[in-house]
């Protein structure tokens, strides 16, 4: 197999040919064989072991020997506006990478999947779509949104809110020209006390004071989850978390060259069909299973939620989101609950977070200019990966899944892992949430005494790399808090 | 694109670019894919290297009459570490040129730490704990309180003379024997100051 070359070609990107080494020791995904499930292998980054954090000096993180890290942003910490930080953190990107004289600054947009709150400044987003109670003359407002976090030289500076007034943002995806599309996971026809309506996407800015706070109408109106753009078409590939009746989108814009605010110039919504078959279901997939894909168009991504009819007349499905009930009466497929998408090298990579034989999660990969889907991954146990939920790619074409399932217990104690999939199709445990402390330990480390429980059962989410692929940036949703962390990656194939 | 190509178009991407205020700055040698950008400004001689390897890049210049009639010569580095590999140490060795007093500094962004330090005329090496995976800096390149530049020591040299910077990363069983040696350059040193 020969695919290396292009993921090569993608490191270039920071301006250097960093991972040489670890290049020549990667082999191609290599064919998978049919029918079968994923197996759990001991990581070539060695085991894994609580290592304090930089910051606070808690045992944070269970990570391999070698890698370290720095926590910021979390709940309760005070911003740049002097607001504290929101919590629930959720889907996360690097949107810029900018020089500052010698100085290297990451800008990432971190999403907060709150639903309502009493809080009515939207902790001070300049972006604010929905300002009105969600019924009139009441106290409860939408609680979700953004904020943007700087990054430079090896070290967190700031936080910045950037969007507010929306609900649910779970994740999201990075675009080509420098924004995140942030994914408002609502399943629901109901309207605030100024009528509107949730559940869409929204452009997040690098500068949050140019983020608009309106949604993207024409990209549906559905449990949102996360988003991937193929650079070379300009179109936007969507997921959809809705137990059982998930679609998978995708949003041909009219303006395929990408710019902030072009998405919302109008577009095409389409849903995923198996080529030559009505309603299929690829919610039980194995390893192997492949799919050619063509796309429905959706005539109404606003309509409302309703029940669904398959072709013929069957498949009925009740209390549908509205673009699903539209694309189900035209053969449309379903998974059963879409969430991370992440685009690389021609290819995007698509979790559903309770598919396959035990419903532990499975990931397709997409080829996007076949247009053929195939499963690459299927847990049969919550050991070998549980609910996998946002993914990403390192730039060495490593997989990274953010685990979201039940408590699991393996060999280095109980808590959520992060796993790395790698090109033979086996996973390993990366690293697992230590997070497991005392009112005392957060006060005497400035954090809010509030936050203290045992949190190793709580998600990770938002994991992502910088372009040079130094650094991981990822979430842990309860409490709320942010890494980096850094190690020799090479050592594996992150 | 092949491997060796990516590594050419990294290399010529880099900036040549030489400020005449400065040493003249004759190009640098490298292998391995590693890469440099020039900040040099006035007399402070100022470099961000890339080392996607381990190999040793090596930064030449040229002394020439206006180095001699204004501020003392500093030397500055931002070092990224894009090997995706760790590195247990570094070295800075100096050809042509010594370094003057006061000393400056190997400093981190923080996720390791310098753990030992020699220096000699010609030679500052620092070892890092855990194994530095992110970046380092040889002197003050980003102007922080808690970093000094080094100085080059002029004294005894000509406009025209050519001498070099080398930044290198041994291998971790290498650093117990070169601070070994350096430490009996130094009592070689030191005794014939006392003789």
């Amino acid at each position: 197999m020969t695919i290396n070359t292009h993921r090569r070609s993608l490191i270039k990107g920071f301006g250097t040919l960093p991972f040489v080494g670890a290049l020549a020791a990667l082999h191609a995904r290599e064919a998978l064989a049919a029918g079968t499930t994923t197996t759990r292998v001991a990581s070539p980054y060695g085991p894994i072991a609580p290592v304090n954090d930089l910051t606070t000096g808690l045992p944070l993180l269970q990570l391999p020997a070698g890698f370290t890290y720095k926590s910021y942003g979390w709940t309760g910490d005070l911003m740049a506006n002097g607001k504290p930080t929101p919590g629930s953190h959720d889907g996360m990107g690097v949107v810029a990478t900018r020089k500052l004289g010698r100085s290297t600054e990451f800008v990432l947009v971190r999403n907060h999947e709150r639903g309502t709150g009493s809080d009515a400044t939207f902790f001070g987003a300049p972006g604010v779509y929905d300002s009105a109670p969600s019924t009139a003359g009441g106290s409860s407002y939408s609680a979700g949104g953004n904020t943007n976090l700087t990054f430079r030289d090896g070290n967190w500076v700031k936080t910045e809110p950037s969007l507010g007034g929306t609900r649910t943002n779970c994740a999201g995806g990075v675009t080509p020209w420098g924004t995140w599309l942030s994914c408002e996971e609502v399943g629901s026809d109901s309207v605030s006390a100024s009528g509107k309506k949730h559940g869409y996407v929204f452009e997040v800015t690098a500068d949050p004071l140019q983020t608009t706070g309106q949604p993207i109408v024409g990209m549906g109106r559905f449990a949102h989850e996360a988003a991937g753009v193929d650079p070379a078409t300009g179109i936007v590939y969507l997921t959809e978390d809705s137990s059982g009746k998930s679609g998978f989108y995708r949003y041909v814009p009219v303006n395929p060259t990408g710019a902030p605010g072009s998405l919302a110039q109008g577009g095409t919504l389409q849903m995923a069909k198996v080529v030559g078959q009505n309603n299929v279901s690829v919610i039980g997939a194995l390893v192997g299973d492949t799919h050619a894909l063509e796309w429905v168009n959706i005539a109404d991504p606003d309509a409302n939620r309703g029940t669904a009819t398959g072709v013929g007349g069957t498949n009925t499905i009740s209390n549908t989101a509205g673009p699903f009930r539209q694309g189900w009466a035209q053969g449309a497929l379903r998974m059963n609950r879409g969430e991370g998408v992440w685009y690389f090298e021609g290819k995007l990579y698509v979790m559903d977070t309770s598919g396959g034989p035990v419903s532990q999660g499975t990931i397709w990969e997409l080829d996007l200019a076949t247009q053929v889907m195939k499963c690459i991954y299927a847990s049969p146990s919550a050991n070998v990966g549980t609910m996998g939920d946002n993914i990403t790619v390192s730039p060495r074409g490593g997989i990274l899944i953010c685990e979201d399932g039940s408590a699991v217990v393996d060999e280095f104690g109980m808590g959520l892992r992060l796993m790395s999939l790698h090109d033979d199709g086996k996973v390993s445990i990366f690293a697992k949430n230590n997070i497991n402390v005392t009112a005392a330990q957060l006060t005497a480390a400035g954090k809010l005494a509030s936050l203290a429980d045992d949190h190793r059962d709580n998600e990770f989410c938002g994991g992502c790399f910088d372009p040079s692929g130094r650094y991981l940036f990822v979430n842990i949703q309860t409490p709320g808090v942010t890494f980096a962390i850094t190690g020799p990656w090479a050592k594996g194939s992150l | 694109m092949k491997l060796h190509h990516i590594a050419l178009a990294a290399i010529a991407a880099a900036t040549f670019a030489t400020q005449a205020q400065a040493a003249v700055f004759n190009g640098a040698t490298t292998a391995g894919g590693n890469t440099f950008a020039d900040y040099t400004s006035g007399s402070a001689l100022s470099f961000d290297l890339d080392l996607a390897s381990k190999a040793p890049i090596t930064l030449n210049f040229t002394l020439e009459s206006a180095d001699f009639s204004g501020d003392a010569m500093t030397f500055n580095a931002l070092v990224r570490n894009l090997s995706g590999l760790g590195f247990d140490s570094v070295r800075v060795s100096l050809s042509g040129i010594t370094f003057a007093a006061p000393a400056g500094t190997i400093t981190t962004d923080g996720f390791s730490g310098v753990s030992a330090s020699t220096l000699t005329a010609t030679e500052a090496m620092a070892r890092f704990s855990p194994e530095l995976t992110s970046e380092f800096y040889i002197g003050n390149p980003l102007a922080n309180a808690s970093a000094a530049d080094w100085t080059l020591n002029l004294e005894g040299l000509k406009a025209g003379q050519q001498f070099s910077v080398t930044v290198a990363v041994p291998e971790p069983e290498t650093y117990g024997l070169m601070a070994a040696g350096l430490g009996v350059m130094g009592l070689i040193a030191r005794r014939r100051k006392a003789a």
